[in-house]
């Protein structure tokens, strides 16, 4: 199921069509010159939210999506990339490296997932390689995934945490309260009440420090 | 101004250098993490900080780059607004700047603290 380029990339007959969606807005420039520098790719348009990307007019073929400016639930954003542009791949760009978080944009149902501190070249070569059909994952991340399944760290996918309460569980770990959880992610503290409570029932357990240890013990913190 | 700039998202930082460059930060050093002995051991004029993935609070970051280096000029650039913003001048920024800023604001934000800053 994963795949990390160790090839050049395939060919591609006519330009990648490509939509960047990146909150940081020099961030998602930077990424439009990196991506645009390749005659191969043509970048149709940037926006800062999936929510203010024209895609059905663009209709991109990969959609490069940044994780870490999200400030609603990731499969949420999925799915409007389905429905308005079923036809384009998406790649996530994410400074995470936690083998958790790659897994969860996977199962959303990304088709790509790239850590920030890759070389423009070689983030060239994923977008293509995304875009013909193959998956990429960075391979230090795809590294992780398989040394936690081979100590038995697997668990069922109805326990799995989502994005957001990854996002929130490391949060814990570093001994942040609700309010400062809610301040920093832009949630109401009802809202991260909620994904708290759901974080609890998933991992069967009752304290936040118990949270934190567990976050700890399988390297979200 | 020589600079440093603390930037985990390595394939951000040529096109950020061209932009800090257009407001007179040239940028000496890059760094994906905090590290204060590597900063003060670099004595900048200027430090230019992304405080959203810092493995500490931004705040303290700032706190801690400000008793490193108590003349530089301090630019903190994160996603944090309003009350968060207030906290990084508190801890001793010259200038926060928003990720929602494009090149051209970002420019002029810097020029104007710095005219501050120096005056």
């Amino acid at each position: 199921m994963l795949g990390t380029i160790a090839t050049p990339a395939p060919s591609v007959t006519k330009p990648v069509r490509v939509l960047v969606v990146e909150g940081q807005a020099l961030f998602g420039k930077a990424l439009c010159q990196v991506l645009a520098s390749d005659a191969e790719i043509d970048v149709v348009g940037d926006a800062d939210s999936i929510a203010n990307a024209p895609l059905r007019r663009l209709r991109p073929d990969l959609i490069v999506l940044d994780l870490d400016g999200h400030h609603v639930e990731f499969s949420e954003t999925m799915r409007t990339c389905r429905e308005l542009a079923p036809q384009a791949k998406v790649c996530v760009l994410s400074t995470h490296v936690q083998p958790e978080v790659m897994q969860r944009c996977l199962s959303a149902g990304a088709d790509g997932y790239v850590v920030k501190d890759i070389l423009p070249a070689e983030l060239i070569r994923a977008v293509k390689s995304v875009a013909s059909g193959h998956a990429y994952v960075d391979p230090r991340v795809a590294g992780g995934v398989l040394k936690r399944r081979s100590n038995g760290f697997g668990r069922a996918a109805q326990n799995e945490l989502s994005v957001r309460e990854t996002e929130i569980i490391r949060l814990i770990a570093r001994g942040m309260s609700n309010k400062e959880i809610s301040a920093k992610l832009h949630l109401s503290e009802k809202t991260v009440k909620n994904h708290i409570s759901r974080i609890f029932a998933k991992l069967n357990i009752t304290a936040r420090t118990q949270a934190a240890v567990h976050a700890i013990k399988t390297g979200l913190a | 101004m020589d600079s440093y700039v603390v930037e985990p998202q390595s394939l951000f930082v040529p096109y950020l250098s061209d932009v800090l460059a257009k407001a007179e930060l040239r940028v000496v050093r890059v760094a994906p993490t905090l590290d204060v002995d590597d900063i003060r051991a670099s004595h900048p004029e200027a430090l230019f900080v992304d405080t959203d993935f810092l493995d500490v609070d931004p705040a303290d970051a700032v706190t801690a780059m400000r008793a490193a280096l108590p003349r530089a000029f301090i630019c903190a650039y994160t996603d944090g607004e309003g009350p968060r913003a207030d906290r990084l001048r508190f801890a001793g920024a010259n200038c926060v700047i928003p990720k929602r800023y494009g090149a051209r604001e970002v420019q002029q934000a810097l020029r104007s603290a710095l005219a501050t800053a120096i005056a």
